[in-house]
């Protein structure tokens, strides 16, 4: 039996509605990523709070604290993690906090020739602690803050799910 | 055809394109190095895409360190109300008390329903004397950072915003 030999044609595939739908994607992620949340442990299990309300647009970038269920809190910096059950860590909590202090009144002069926090430009410790965790390392930290310099406080909750 | 010529005498750039009635190539771009770079994008993006779930915040008023938390530092206007959270060995909230009065924990919410009504007839209360009320909480700092928050919403429940922190006191 004979086949009759099929010409070697060219086959252009259109590629457009792929490049379209790619870009379409690139869009969508690149409008929705959010690169503060790499300050945030998703690991940590916030309580659910009825009346939170969602977070304000801040002038200067907040100050994020993760306190994990056993009381630690990881600093992001070379500092490392800070054991806030531990009063012999307390030094060590101070620096970090006057250091991050410093740097957002430095941020603040830079960007707004202020010398200091104010009402509107405030320097502000958001934290964000496990629902599992004691009080007393959240008191310890808030405390510290204070003492620091912030005046301004918030504490993350999850919000209840809209019906 | 228009056909234009330079005084030189020799053809200009413009006179070529006037001239030019070719009929259009259709030109093959080489599309394989953009979308290798827009796959790329979009693996990255991809990869670094989480989703959180919303967060909220409640604001928390501490005034600074050297201004203490004393009464005589409120504002004449203002009516400090303590709230007292005890814990269990497990962290668990055991009972309440405003000022020294333990609160009725019959509610079924170890008497956060019952702190809600106190501090609605506090507010009450104060708002007729043309007064603010402030909730100071004092915790045992063995308690679940949960019940803060628990806590933190029976008083919301009342209307009241003005949240303080009081140092935190041993089980009595």
């Amino acid at each position: 039996m004979k086949f009759r030999k099929s010409k070697n044609s060219n086959v252009d595939v259109d590629m457009t509605p792929m490049i379209d739908m790619t870009f379409q994607l690139i869009a969508f992620f690149m409008f929705t990523i959010n690169f503060n949340n790499e300050l945030v442990e998703l690991g940590i299990k916030l309580p659910m709070a009825e009346r939170a309300r969602p977070p304000d647009r801040v002038n200067v970038p907040p100050l994020i604290l993760n306190v994990r269920n056993n009381g630690w809190m990881e600093t992001g910096t070379n500092i490392g993690i800070i054991d806030l059950t531990d009063p012999a860590a307390k030094p060590k909590l101070e620096q970090f906090l006057k250091a991050q202090y410093e740097f957002i009144k430095s941020e603040l002069k830079i960007k707004f020739d202020l010398d200091g926090p104010t009402e509107e430009y405030k320097a502000l410790a958001i934290v964000r602690a496990d629902q599992d965790c004691p009080y007393g390392p959240v008191q310890t930290l808030i405390r510290a803050c204070r003492d620091a310099g912030f005046t301004s406080f918030s504490l993350r909750s999850l919000l209840p799910e809209r019906r | 055809m228009i056909r234009t010529v330079g005084q030189s005498g020799r053809l200009w750039r413009w006179d070529v394109e006037i001239k030019r009635k070719a009929p259009a190539k259709k030109v093959q771009s080489d599309m394989t190095p953009m979308i290798d770079v827009v796959f790329q994008l979009l693996v990255f993006f991809l990869f670094t895409f989480k989703i959180a779930p919303m967060e909220g915040e409640i604001g928390v008023n501490m005034p600074p360190a050297d201004m203490g938390s004393s009464v005589s530092q409120q504002p004449p206007d203002f009516q400090k109300i303590p709230v007292l959270l005890f814990a269990d060995d497990n962290g668990e909230l055991e009972y309440i008390k405003i000022e020294d009065d333990p609160l009725d924990d019959s509610d079924g919410a170890r008497g956060l329903k019952t702190l809600t009504e106190r501090l609605l007839a506090s507010k009450a209360e104060a708002e007729t004397a043309e007064m603010q009320v402030e909730v100071q909480i004092d915790a045992d700092p063995r308690l679940r950072y949960f019940w803060i928050i628990r806590g933190i919403n029976a008083i919301q429940r009342a209307d009241i915003e003005a949240i303080n922190f009081q140092d935190p006191q041993p089980k009595s």
